[in-house]
C-alpha cells in the first residue's frame, strides 16, 4: 500500500515578542495506508499539534503535507474541508460529544454535514449502533453515559462516515484501564479491517496495539 | 430542508434548555418589535395606505396663494376660469364647508356639511351606496335643493333605513330631497361629512372675484399629465387672470399639492420621528440580545469547534446560528404582536381624533407582514455577530485539552463592549429627543394664550339664511340670546364671537391704513379679523392694553370702530398711539368705510400655542353681523354643568336652532397642546425603554467581564488590592463604556435633532441644557448599572478563585 500521509519539513511556531516559539521543528514523516502509528513524547512535545495538523484543524504551518497525494498545504480551505470530510475521523481525549444531542443525533451530525440523505443516514446509524453494541443507548444524552460509553460513541461517530484514516488524541486519557482496553480493542479491530489509525498516547500499553511508534521531543522528531 | 428542520429542532431544544436566557431575549425583542409594529400600524394607515378613492395618486388639491398669504381659499369666478381653461385635469371640482342645521325632526341638529360641484364624487371615484350621485341639473341656480347623506348620519339619525332616499329634510330652513347615501367606506379628511349639497344654487352669491369664501378645488389629473406640468398650466392661467383682473388677481397664484400629501403633511414629521425612535429602540434591543448570544457563544465555542471538526462548513454553521436567532426573533415577534395590539389601543385612545386617517389604524395584513419581516430581519441582525464569531474561532485552539479559549473570550468581550457603546449612543439620542420635546412642551405650557381659559364654556351655532334673512334679524337674535345666556345661573358674562380663539379657523382680509400710501394690487397687508359682541373681552379675560373696549354706543348707526391687537399696533404704528388711527378693508375700487381704532388688546393665539402671532383686529357684531357664531360664557361654576341650561337658553330664542361643539376653553387649550403632549409621552416612553435596555446591556457586559476576570481579581486582591480598588476598577470599566457611548451619541446628535425641528418649540435642537442633563442622567444610570457587578467583584475570595485555576 502507498503512503497515505506524507509530511515534509512541517514546522509550526507562534510569534513571541521579537522572536518565534517553535512547537514543531522540521517534521518529516510517512504513514502508509493500513498503518497503526502511535505518536509519543513528553508533555509539550507537539504531539497534539501534529495530530491537529494532520486532521486539518490547524492550517497555520509551513512545510508540505500530502494526504492521498493531495498537497494539503496548497489546497484552498473549501477543498481541504471536503477532503477532511471524506477521509478523516477524529477521536478526542474528552470525547467532545454534543451534550444537547442524543447518541443517535451525535452519530447523525457528521452524516448531515456530508449531505447524506435521511433514509441512507438511518441505515448507516443503525449499522454503527449495532456494530458498537450501543443500540439500547441511542436515545440517551452524553451525561447519561459513563466515560467509556461516551468514548465508544465518539469512536462510532468518527467511523460512521467510513473514513480511511482515524486520528485519535489520547483516546483513553480520561478512561479507566478496562474502558481504555475496550477502546483500544476497537481500534485494533478497525485497523484490521483496513482503517489507518494514528494515535497520540502517553501509554506504552496503548502504543503496543500499534505497529509503529513515532517519538517527538521539543517539537523535533526523535525516532 | 431536512437539515433546516434539524437546525430548527435543535434551536427549540436550546431555547427550552435555557429558559432564563430565552425569556430575557424574547421579552427584549418583543418590546422592540411590538413598539415598531404599533407605530408602523399608524404609519401604514396614515402615510402608506392609499386614500380610499379611485387612483388616489392622481388627485390634487388646489388653492390660491399670494406672497403674503398661503393656503388661501378660491374665489368662485377664479375656479370657473380654472375649470374652463386648464389642460391638465380631467375634472376640477369645488368643495366648500357649510354650516348646516337639520330641523323638523325630534330635535334640531348641527351637521358637518359641504357644498360641492356635481362632479365632486366622480372626481374622487366614489359611488353612492343608495340612490344616485348629483347631476349637472342639480348644480344650477334655481335647481330643486337636493342632498347626499354621509353613512354615519344615515345610520345615526335614520337607523339605516333605505327609504330615506327620496325623503325631504329641512336643511337651514330649506326643504331638500335626499337623492342618495354615501358608502360606509367613504372618508373625507377635512371635517365631519354628514351631508353634501350642490354648490351651484348658491353660486349667485359667490360672484365677487375678491371674495374667497372657503372654497377649495379638487382635481383629477388627466392620464399622462404630471403634477409639474399641471403647475405650469395653472401658472399660465393665473398670469392670464392677473392681466385680465388686476384689481382682484394681482399677485395671485395657484398652489397645487397631491391630495394624499396635503392630508398628512401635519402629522408626517411626527410619525417619521416616532418611526426613527422605535427603530432605535429595536436596534438597542438587538444589541442587547446579540450581547446575550455572544456571552452564550463563548459557552458554546466548544460545541461549534466540535461541529467544525465533524465537517460543518462555515456556511452550515452560520445557517444553524441564524436559524436559532431567527427563531428567537419570530417568537419575540409573536409576543411583540400581542404587545403591539395593546399599544395600538393605547395610542388610539391618546391621539386626537383630528389626526387624519387615525381611525383607519388597525393590525391588518400589511402590518402583520411587516411584523413577520421585522422579526426575521431582527433575528438575522442580532444573530450575525455571534454567527460571524462562531466561524472565526480556531478548531484546534478550542478543542485542545486545557484550552480556555481565552483569546476568543477577549474578542467577544470587545465586541460586547462595542455593542454596549452603540446602545448607549442610541439611548442618548432618544433621550435628547425626548428631552427637547419635554422642554418644548414646558415652553408651550408657559405660552400665554391671550385669554383666561378657566371657567369659560363655548358653543357653536349657525343662523340659517332662511330664518335670518337680514342683518337686523341677526342682531335681534344676538341681543335675545345674550340676554338669556347672561341670566343663566352661574354665568357671570356672555358674548358672541367668530371665530373662537385657538379654533384654528380664521377670517382674513386685506386692509390699508390712512397714514400710508395705498399699496399696489397684490401688495396689500393681510390680517385676521374677528367679529365680537361688546362683552367679549371681559368674558374671555382678554386684556385691554390701551384705549377702550366696544360699548353699546358702537351700534350699526355709529361710526365704524375696531380694536386691534398688540402685534398689529406694533407693526403699523410702532412709534405712535394707534388709538384714533384709521384703516379700511376692501379694495381701492370698492373700499369699505374708514374704521377707527378705539383700543388695543392683548394678542390672542388662534392657530395653536406654538403658532406665529398674526395681526388681528376686532369688529363689533352690531356693525358686521355674521351668521356663524360661537357663544362664550364665563361661569362661576363648573362649565360642564351648564350644557343643558345653554341648550335651553338657545332653544328659548329659536327652538329650531341646534348648538354644537359645547366645550370648555380649558379643554380647547389642552387640545392645543395635545400633539406635543402625545409626542412627549411616546418619545419619553421610548427613551426610558432605551435607557433601561442600555442599562441592562452595561450590566450584562460588566457581569460577564467580572466572571471572566475572577482569577485576575483574585490575584489583585492577593497582591494587596482592597475591595474599594476592585469596585472602582469595575465601576470605571462601566463608566468608560458609558462615556464613549455618550461621546459618540453627542457627535451624532446635532445632525439627527435637526430633523426634529418641526416638533420643537422655543428650544434649539442643540440646546446645551438638555444635552448636559441627558448626558448626566445616562452616566448616572450607567454608574448604577455597574454597581452590582462591582459589588460582586469586590466579594471575590482570592483563595477560592486562585484554587479553581
Amino acid at each position: 500500500m502507498g503512503a497515505l500521509i506524507r509530511v515534509r519539513n512541517v514546522e509550526k511556531s507562534y510569534a513571541h515578542g521579537p522572536g518565534q516559539t517553535f512547537v514543531l521543528r522540521r517534521i518529516s514523516l510517512d504513514i502508509d495506508e493500513g498503518d497503526f502509528v502511535s505518536i509519543m513524547g513528553p508533555s509539550g512535545a507537539g504531539k497534539s499539534t501534529l495530530l491537529h495538523i494532520l486532521g486539518m484543524h490547524d492550517s497555520a504551518f509551513t512545510g508540505e503535507y500530502h494526504l492521498l497525494d493531495e498537497p494539503i498545504h496548497d489546497l484552498p480551505p473549501r477543498r481541504r474541508a471536503d477532503l477532511a470530510k471524506q477521509t478523516i475521523g477524529f477521536v478526542f481525549q474528552s470525547y467532545h460529544l454534543l451534550d444537547d444531542m442524543t447518541v443517535y443525533e451525535n452519530l447523525e451530525v457528521p452524516l448531515t454535514y456530508r449531505n447524506v440523505r435521511r433514509a441512507e443516514r438511518q441505515g448507516m446509524i443503525a449499522d454503527v449502533l449495532d456494530r458498537f453494541q450501543i443500540v439500547g443507548k441511542k436515545d440517551l444524552y452524553p451525561n447519561q453515559l459513563s466515560g467509556g460509553q461516551q468514548q465508544i460513541v465518539a469512536v462510532a461517530r468518527a467511523v460512521i462516515a467510513r473514513p480511511k484514516l482515524i486520528l485519535a488524541d489520547e483516546p483513553t486519557g480520561n478512561l479507566h484501564s478496562s474502558q481504555g482496553k475496550e477502546i483500544m480493542d476497537l481500534f485494533k479491530k478497525l485497523n484490521e479491517q483496513g482503517t489507518t489509525i494514528v494515535q497520540v498516547t502517553h501509554s506504552d500499553v496503548n502504543a503496543g496495539y500499534g505497529r509503529r511508534i513515532v517519538k517527538l521531543s521539543d517539537g523535533w522528531l526523535v525516532a | 430542508m431536512d437539515s433546516l428542520l434539524q437546525d430548527l429542532r435543535f434551536a427549540i431544544r436550546m431555547l427550552v434548555k435555557n429558559p432564563g436566557f430565552s425569556a430575557v431575549a424574547v421579552l427584549t425583542l418583543a418590546l422592540g418589535i411590538g413598539a415598531n409594529t404599533a407605530i408602523f400600524s399608524a404609519v401604514n394607515a396614515v402615510l402608506l395606505r392609499p386614500l380610499p378613492y379611485a387612483d388616489p395618486h392622481r388627485l390634487v388639491l388646489l388653492n390660491e396663494e399670494t406672497k403674503q398669504l398661503s393656503g388661501m381659499s378660491v374665489a368662485w369666478p377664479n375656479y370657473v376660469d380654472w375649470r374652463d381653461q386648464n389642460r391638465s385635469f380631467e375634472r376640477l371640482s369645488a368643495v366648500q364647508p357649510a354650516q348646516i342645521n337639520l330641523t323638523g325632526l325630534d330635535r334640531p341638529q348641527h351637521l358637518g356639511g359641504w357644498n360641492v360641484t356635481h362632479d365632486f364624487f366622480q372626481a374622487l371615484g366614489v359611488r353612492p351606496l343608495l340612490g344616485r350621485d348629483f347631476l349637472a341639473e342639480d348644480d344650477r341656480p334655481g335647481a330643486h335643493p337636493v342632498a347626499l347623506l354621509g353613512y354615519g348620519l344615515y345610520q345615526r339619525q335614520f337607523g339605516g333605513d333605505p327609504t330615506v332616499v327620496g325623503r325631504t329634510l329641512t336643511l337651514n330652513g330649506t326643504p331638500c330631497t335626499v337623492v342618495g347615501v354615501l358608502p360606509a367606506s367613504f372618508r373625507f379628511y377635512y371635517g365631519e361629512a354628514d351631508v353634501f349639497r350642490p354648490i351651484g344654487p348658491m353660486a349667485g352669491m359667490l360672484q365677487e372675484r375678491n371674495d374667497h369664501p372657503g372654497i377649495y378645488v379638487l382635481g383629477r389629473l388627466r392620464p399622462g399629465a404630471t403634477l409639474d406640468a399641471a403647475r405650469a398650466d395653472m401658472d399660465t392661467i393665473a398670469v392670464r387672470l392677473e392681466r385680465a383682473y388686476p384689481k382682484t388677481n394681482s399677485g395671485n397664484r395657484v398652489a397645487l399639492a397631491l391630495l394624499e400629501q396635503s392630508i398628512v403633511q401635519g402629522i408626517q414629521p411626527v410619525l417619521l420621528v416616532l418611526s426613527a425612535a422605535v427603530g432605535f429602540v429595536l436596534l438597542i434591543a438587538c444589541a442587547n440580545v446579540a450581547g446575550l448570544l455572544l456571552a452564550r457563544a463563548s459557552a458554546r465555542s466548544r460545541e461549534i469547534a466540535i461541529r467544525r471538526a465533524l465537517g460543518a462548513g462555515r456556511r452550515r454553521l452560520l445557517r444553524q446560528v441564524l436559524t436559532e436567532s431567527s427563531l428567537l426573533g419570530l417568537i419575540g415577534g409573536a409576543l411583540g404582536l400581542v404587545l403591539a395590539a395593546w399599544l395600538t389601543d393605547v395610542l388610539l385612545a391618546l391621539v386626537p381624533a383630528s389626526v387624519p386617517r387615525i381611525d383607519d389604524v388597525r393590525l391588518d395584513a400589511p402590518v402583520l407582514a411587516f411584523t413577520l419581516l421585522l422579526s426575521l430581519l431582527t433575528g438575522l441582525l442580532f444573530g450575525l455577530v455571534p454567527a460571524w464569531q462562531s466561524g472565526r474561532a480556531g478548531v484546534a485552539e478550542s478543542l485542545k485539552e486545557g484550552s480556555r479559549g481565552s483569546s476568543a473570550g477577549r474578542r467577544q468581550q470587545r465586541f460586547r463592549s462595542l455593542l454596549v457603546v452603540s446602545e448607549v449612543a442610541l439611548s442618548l439620542l432618544l433621550l435628547i429627543g425626548a428631552g427637547l420635546v419635554a422642554r418644548s412642551f414646558l415652553r408651550l405650557r408657559d405660552v400665554d394664550p391671550g385669554f383666561r381659559p378657566d371657567h369659560v364654556v363655548s358653543a357653536q351655532l349657525s343662523l340659517p339664511q332662511a330664518a335670518y334673512p337680514d342683518d337686523t334679524a341677526v342682531r335681534r337674535f344676538a341681543d335675545r340670546l345674550l340676554e338669556r345666556a347672561a341670566g343663566l345661573p352661574g354665568v357671570t358674562a356672555a358674548a358672541l364671537v367668530n371665530p373662537l380663539p385657538l379654533s384654528f379657523e380664521g377670517w382674513q382680509t386685506n386692509f390699508w391704513t390712512e397714514d400710508r400710501a395705498v399699496p399696489a394690487h397684490g401688495e396689500f397687508p393681510n390680517s385676521d379679523y374677528h367679529v365680537v359682541t361688546g362683552d367679549y373681552f371681559r368674558t374671555m379675560g382678554i386684556r385691554l392694553v390701551r384705549g377702550r373696549l366696544f360699548t353699546d354706543a358702537d351700534s350699526e348707526t355709529a361710526p365704524p370702530v375696531t380694536l386691534i391687537n398688540e402685534t398689529l399696533a406694533r407693526r403699523f404704528w410702532p412709534d405712535r398711539d394707534p388709538v384714533g388711527q384709521r384703516m379700511r378693508t376692501g379694495s381701492p375700487e370698492d373700499p369699505g368705510p374708514w374704521i377707527t381704532v378705539v383700543g388695543v388688546v392683548a394678542d390672542v393665539k388662534q392657530y395653536g400655542l406654538d403658532s406665529e402671532q398674526k395681526t388681528q383686529f376686532y369688529r363689533p357684531l352690531r356693525q358686521l353681523p355674521l351668521r356663524t357664531l360661537t357663544l362664550v360664557l364665563r361661569t362661576s361654576v363648573e362649565p360642564a354643568g351648564l350644557t343643558t341650561g345653554l341648550r335651553d337658553a338657545v332653544a328659548a330664542v329659536d327652538a329650531d336652532l341646534p348648538i354644537d361643539s359645547v366645550r370648555s376653553m380649558g379643554q380647547l387649550l389642552s387640545d392645543a397642546s395635545a400633539p406635543k403632549r402625545l409626542s412627549l409621552l411616546l418619545l419619553g416612553s421610548f427613551a426610558v425603554t432605551a435607557l433601561l435596555l442600555a442599562a441592562v446591556g452595561i450590566y450584562g457586559v460588566l457581569a460577564f467581564s467580572v466572571a471572566q476576570r475572577t482569577q485576575e481579581i483574585g490575584i489583585r486582591m492577593a497582591l494587596g488590592a482592597r475591595r474599594r480598588d476592585v469596585q472602582w476598577m469595575v465601576l470605571g470599566q462601566g463608566l468608560r463604556l458609558a462615556l464613549v457611548g455618550v461621546a459618540v451619541g453627542l457627535a451624532a446628535a446635532p445632525a439627527l435633532t435637526r430633523l426634529m425641528t418641526g416638533l420643537l418649540f422655543g428650544v434649539s435642537p442643540t440646546d446645551p441644557a438638555t444635552l448636559a442633563t441627558v448626558c448626566a442622567l445616562l452616566i448616572a444610570v450607567a454608574g448604577l448599572a455597574s454597581l452590582v457587578p462591582a459589588h460582586r467583584a469586590s466579594r471575590v475570595d482570592p483563595m477560592i478563585s486562585l484554587r479553581s485555576e
